[in-house]
């Protein structure tokens, strides 16, 4: 490497990359693989897993993170994210299933998942809003019409890494095709204007009580519920996989909503939201605030009757 | 050495305090490990990991300052932790990494956009008259590999070539003539 020690007399001369070794650690594999991280940065993408290499490599690739975060508005968070996060995390609060939470208990009937709350969120359609925490004791939707029963129940009998396993090798009953919430009982919240979503698009949606994504496709726009029917977590859209991933235990949906081939587990489909397109705003039909299909637990009790078993 | 979180010494608290928490500290936890891992997706996983674990084991009795430079403490081993997976080092690699400092070059805690520009400039202000210009073009004007390379009369591949060798000087490792 005697030429990368002297001063350039032309401009590239003492550049040119050294000739890959045969065992794959020559200098052109680590610009180009250093190069291909850099540029995963810059697309805001997650990098693909750059191991193994040499550690003294690690620190120009963590040089490369610190100076790309270093561009203006680059580590701002995501408003829809801050508030995703908060719903979660009171939802966590309020027993709802962890896996470190399970406790092997039978339970003689299916019982639904604590109810989550959402915080106030701006629509994707409107600017973000400052975040409003919202207090524990509001009346939220019971999740039994998001997740059904069937893995609801297999968890809860189970501790968690034995109810993965047997999570595998469970069929879970046919999923009820149709909506979220039945004819009549809801309302139509406009979420998008129509002209924002390209076919092919993806967007993510969140009222109230609902998070979820809206498609653009050949037919027209659907959408589907944005809550893993694992255990409740929010789940994330892969563009580049076109796929919903669950950040909680690695769970995949196809953009149709169905578990993905290289899901982890095999999960129950996400259901479908109405949608409808009306004045330009794609809307879709969610359940209405103050509607309390189950009687209210209290944030801190975790014994009452819709308690998930922990 | 994955580091355990502290667990709590009495019951997590209420709703309300968790979302004061929350609310007071997700922004700067979220620059703090976007400056570590530089891209969108894993800084919101990572955050998301550091406050559903502050969620289970926050200590009640603690003030807001000491519940912050706990949750920092909670933030860097899952930096940590990450590091290890993503780099597949070996845990003593880390260690050693960590104990001669590769810290070194970026000071610990950049909660603040202010300071970490600070420290930007400072870090490129000490570098040969090349690696800051490559660096300033790929990173903080956000120039492409091409663009970069009209700009400096290289080849793209030269390009690549110096910015990594700049990267590397940058982090304190590299060699000295560009």
């Amino acid at each position: 490497m005697s030429t990368h020690d002297q001063t350039p007399n032309e401009p590239g001369d003492e550049l040119t990359p050294e000739p890959n070794q045969l065992d794959g650690t020559g200098s052109v594999e680590r610009y180009v693989r250093l190069h291909d991280y850099i540029e995963q940065l810059r697309a805001e993408k997650r990098p693909a897993q750059a191991g193994p290499l040499p550690a003294e490599d690690a620190d120009a690739y963590r040089m490369a993170a610190f100076l790309h975060a270093a561009a203006p508005g680059a580590s701002e968070p995501d408003p829809a994210f801050v508030a995703n996060l908060q719903a979660r995390i009171l939802g966590q609060m309020h027993g709802n299933a962890t896996p470190e939470a399970l406790q092997p208990t039978p339970q003689p009937t299916p019982e639904p998942l604590r109810e989550i709350q959402s915080a106030q969120v701006a629509s994707s359609s409107s600017p973000p809003v400052a975040l409003r925490p919202r207090t524990a004791k509001k009346s939220v939707v019971s999740r039994r019409s998001l997740l059904g029963t069937g893995l609801g129940a297999a968890a809860a009998i189970v501790g968690v890494a034995a109810g993965m396993q047997i999570e595998q090798h469970i069929s879970p009953p046919p999923a009820p095709e149709g909506t979220l919430v039945p004819e009549g009982s809801g309302i139509w919240v406009a979420v998008a204007s129509a002209d924002t979503i390209p076919v092919g698009g993806v967007k993510r949606f969140a009222t109230d009580y609902v998070v979820g994504f809206i498609r653009h496709t050949s037919e027209g726009f659907t959408a589907l519920s944005g809550i893993c029917t694992h255990q409740g977590c929010m789940l994330l859209w892969n563009s580049g996989d076109r796929t919903f991933d669950c950040p909680c235990h690695g769970g995949r949906f196809t953009e149709q909503g169905n578990s993905a081939p290289g899901s982890q587990f095999s999960y129950r489909p996400l259901p479908a939201i109405q949608t409808k397109v009306e004045n330009g705003k794609v809307m879709v039909y969610v359940v209405p605030p103050q509607q309390t299909p189950n009687v209210e637990p209290t944030a801190t009790d975790p014994t009452s009757d819709h308690s998930y078993n922990r | 050495m994955r580091e355990e979180v502290p667990a709590a010494s009495s019951p997590p608290t209420d709703s309300e305090s968790i979302q004061k928490l929350y609310a007071e500290n997700v922004t700067a936890i979220y620059r703090f490990i976007y400056s570590k891992v530089g891209n969108r997706e894993e800084a919101e996983d990572l955050t998301s990991q550091v406050f559903i674990k502050a969620v289970r084991n926050v200590d009640g009795t603690r003030d807001a300052q000491s519940v912050q430079s706990w949750l920092f403490q909670v933030a860097r081993t899952t930096i940590a932790d990450y590091w290890r997976d993503f780099y597949r080092l070996r845990t003593d690699s880390l260690d050693d990494l960590l104990t001669a400092g590769w810290e070194a070059a970026i000071h610990d805690e950049v909660a603040q956009p202010e300071e970490h520009i600070e420290q930007v400039q400072h870090i490129l202000s000490r570098l040969p008259a090349r690696y800051r210009e490559v660096l300033t073009y790929r990173f903080l004007l956000n120039y492409s590999i091409r663009e970069t390379a009209d700009r400096m009369g290289l080849t793209e591949a030269n390009v690549k070539v110096l910015q990594f060798r700049a990267l590397k000087k940058a982090a304190g490792t590299g060699e000295e003539t560009p």
